[in-house]
């Protein structure tokens, strides 16, 4: 007589299903293609690079450098004559933002094309508070610099916030991994993301 | 290049552990499908562990940030150790459960022949 398959073996083989699609197959390149929004650069009255994350020593995370050199590769070849950095103050040490505008002072980007917000916590936070900034210098066209994945909701954010919103996406991970590891990382990424598209629509954010 | 390695890896050390299983420690062959089917129970537990930490973690967090005004980011949940908690866990509490099936089944059998030897015929002029 067969034995009878138990729930918990159900959730198991799907489990190892899932793995095994996911490590083996390119499904997750393909929703990251599909999730990503496409890069439309156009001339803007400010650039505005997103936060990502930083540690407590000031080092900035991956993904928070790759926006910052991007942000200031757009400033360097003259698409907009502001700058705006996000990130939050961590601990007692320097904000995020601070760090991001010494580096990109580093990089011969003018003090006086700098600005930055350092409370924003979350990305609807810095849709209105660096709304705000750019707002009170009538800035109308904005250059959004983050990930490919993060860039349909933060886009949105602002076009709310009545600006006209250009992509310039800068992805720290790469939708075209083809290694095991890259896969399952990259739909973690993508998993959280959805999660917060659908946090932000049931609460009415976008 | 990183994918055929990992397959072959796996393959080669799978077919390793099948030999030595058959021919140094004498395992069955046919128990194999039963030793897949607790493999599979075991690794359910741990993704329903896994889930549950994933939804009570959010709303914690989400909770937490309406109530208290206090923000923890919520791509705390997306580090790999929660994972690794969430298996341990559901590794610990299967095994419980499987303890507790092994002494209830040694207990049946224990009882099953102590009512064969109550019910067996006793042997006159032996």
């Amino acid at each position: 007589m067969m034995r009878r398959t138990r729930p918990l073996q159900w959730v198991g083989l799907a489990g190892i299903c899932l793995f095994l699609v996911v490590a083996f197959s390119p499904l997750s390149n393909a929703l990251f293609r599909w999730l990503a929004a496409p890069s439309d650069i156009q001339p803007a009255d400010a650039i505005v690079v997103l936060g990502a994350a930083m540690d407590s020593d000031g080092t900035l995370s991956y993904e928070s450098l790759v926006r910052t050199v991007r942000g200031v590769a757009l400033y360097r070849t003259g698409r907009a004559p502001i700058i705006v950095f996000s990130g939050p103050v961590h601990q007692d040490g320097p904000s995020e933002a601070r760090v991001r505008a010494d580096l990109a002072g580093a990089l011969g980007v003018p003090p006086g094309a700098i600005r930055t917000e350092t409370s924003a916590l979350t990305t609807r936070e810095e849709a209105v508070r660096i709304g705000g900034i750019l707002h009170a210098e009538n800035v109308r066209r904005i250059l959004l610099v983050t990930d490919s994945q993060h860039m349909r909701r933060a886009s949105a954010l602002f076009a709310r916030g009545g600006f006209q919103v250009f992509s310039a996406t800068a992805d720290a991970r790469s939708g075209a991994s083809t290694s095991p590891g890259a896969r399952l990382r990259l739909l973690r990424d993508l998993l959280g993301e959805w999660m917060a598209l659908g946090y932000y629509r049931i609460a009415g954010y976008l | 290049m990183t994918e055929p390695i990992v397959v072959i890896l796996a393959g080669v050390t799978s077919f390793a552990a099948l030999w030595i299983g058959s021919q140094w420690l004498r395992f069955r062959p046919g128990d194999l499908a039963a030793a897949l089917g607790k493999t599979l129970e075991c690794l359910g537990m741990m993704l329903v562990f896994f889930a549950a930490n994933a939804a009570v973690g959010l709303a914690a967090i989400i909770g937490g940030r309406s109530l208290t005004g206090a923000f923890v980011s919520t791509y705390v949940m997306s580090d790999a150790a929660i994972l690794g908690i969430s298996f341990l866990q559901g590794l610990l509490f299967f095994c419980w459960r499987e303890t507790k099936a092994g002494r209830r089944n040694r207990r049946l059998r224990a009882s099953r022949s102590e009512r064969k030897a109550a019910q067996a015929p006793i042997r006159e002029g032996g």
